[in-house]
């Protein structure tokens, strides 16, 4: 800088000595640590990191969103429930098979009448009932009216066609007959008068002791003794060591 | 090794309260000077360095180390100053545009003025208070801040010619001042 020489410079600078007083220089320091003490980024979060607070935000609320959209259209089909979908007539179809084995798979107890013993029971209705299975056993071992029941449903079968007539057609045709035939037997089995075979219980499933005992005796109380014997007889033959209360005992016995 | 001012002003933008104290103890000084030539008066210099101090610190987190540190720090005192005289409507404000107006003068038989001129050279300071205030800002700006021609003009809004013009008639008037 050649417009101000060095003598001028140092003449001024010998003359010009002021400095500001301890006072001032306390209170400014004082001001400059209280505003940097009161910052709060220094004890949190960077500032790079606070600079993406935002788009971070924003970020995770549109892939929730589109995650949650997919899901929601994920699971869609399954509201709904029309007749026509897959799954339900899967459902259906196993049904109807497992309808179909269990005759030839299991005794079967017929229905208890309501009111008599020798009233004419519907084939539907016979189907309906709980069905035990402690072993399996070939189908002529059923009971003559289930083996009826079983032909005449073969027959209408074999009627509808070649599709409809087992499970070598294991496809949509069998399964829409078979739960057709369901749906028909569902409705007769919801209707008072098979009350005691309400529910549409698979075949196969086997039963606890407890329940197997319980069933006996109200073949028992409802005075169906050949059928308590022969369950009886099952079940001793199934749970040879199995204990039962004094209790039950006396709802199972056959009355003398 | 020693921090730059830029990087000591970076380090106190990020909470670094040392970087401050370093960076005031380097140019508390000169800045003093600035203002108290600026308005004579000791009082009213005080109060306004301590408030350009203070305009820094709240502006600390808009500092970018594009400029100088000097440079933003004097213009924040230029601007303090200019809002000083508007303040006590001493001129025009078409005035201060052109010319930055001369403060009032001290009260006469001021002690402490007269113990100054005595002591410390008055027919420099004397020359010094008496020329106009764009030309006496000039001079203390290159003196006091150690700013260039450019950075002058950067600080006061003029362009680098009429910057380096008010700095020649300064220099001019004092050499005069200390012939006599």
């Amino acid at each position: 800088m050649s417009e101000v020489d060095k003598e001028l410079s140092e003449r001024y600078r010998a003359a010009s000595r002021d400095e500001p007083p301890a006072h001032v220089d306390a209170a400014v320091l004082a001001a400059a640590k209280r505003a940097v003490g009161s910052q709060p980024h220094p004890a949190g979060a960077p500032r790079f990191l606070r600079r993406w607070y935002v788009p971070a935000s924003l970020a995770a609320v549109i892939m929730l969103s589109v995650i949650v959209t997919l899901r929601i259209e994920r699971e869609r089909p399954e509201i709904g429930v029309p007749d026509s979908v897959p799954v339900v007539r899967e459902k259906e179809q196993k049904l109807a098979q497992q309808a179909l084995e269990a005759p030839a798979a299991a005794p079967v107890f017929p229905p208890a009448p309501v009111t008599s013993r020798a009233a004419p029971k519907p084939a539907s209705v016979q189907r309906a009932a709980p069905v035990f299975v402690p072993d399996p056993k070939p189908a002529r071992d059923a009971a003559p009216e289930e083996r009826q029941r079983e032909d005449s449903l073969r027959s209408a079968d074999a009627a509808r066609g070649p599709a409809a007539s087992g499970e070598a057609a294991g496809g949509n045709v069998a399964g829409s007959a078979a739960s057709g035939r369901m749906r028909s037997e569902a409705r007769e089995m919801s209707a008072p008068a098979a009350k005691p075979a309400q529910s549409p219980v698979p075949a196969k499933r086997e039963r606890a002791p407890e329940e197997w005992l319980e069933r006996i005796a109200e073949l028992r109380k409802l005075q169906r003794d050949r059928e308590a014997d022969e369950q009886l007889a099952e079940f001793r033959r199934r749970y040879p060591d199995y204990k039962i209360s004094e209790t039950m005992t006396e709802r199972i016995a056959p009355r003398k | 090794m020693e921090r730059s001012d830029e990087q000591l002003m970076t380090a106190y933008r990020g909470g670094d309260a040392a970087a401050f104290e370093a960076l005031y103890r380097k140019h508390r000084g000169g800045l003093f000077r600035f203002v108290a030539r600026s308005v004579r008066e000791r009082r009213l210099a005080e109060e306004l360095f301590q408030e350009v101090w203070l305009r820094l610190i709240e502006a600390r987190e808009r500092y970018v180390p594009l400029a100088k540190f000097s440079t933003w720090l004097y213009a924040i005192a230029h601007n303090r100053l200019i809002d000083h005289y508007r303040s006590s409507s001493l001129r025009s404000v078409e005035m201060m545009a052109e010319e930055l107006p001369d403060p009032p003068a001290p009260a006469a038989g001021q002690p402490e003025r007269k113990v100054e001129v005595r002591e410390l050279g008055g027919r420099l300071i004397a020359a010094l208070e008496a020329m106009p205030a764009a030309q006496r800002e000039a001079f203390l700006l290159h003196e006091e801040a150690g700013l260039s021609v450019p950075e002058i003009a950067e600080v006061t809004g003029t362009s680098e010619e009429g910057a380096k013009s008010r700095l020649r008639y300064a220099v001019a008037k004092l050499r005069e001042a200390l012939k006599d």
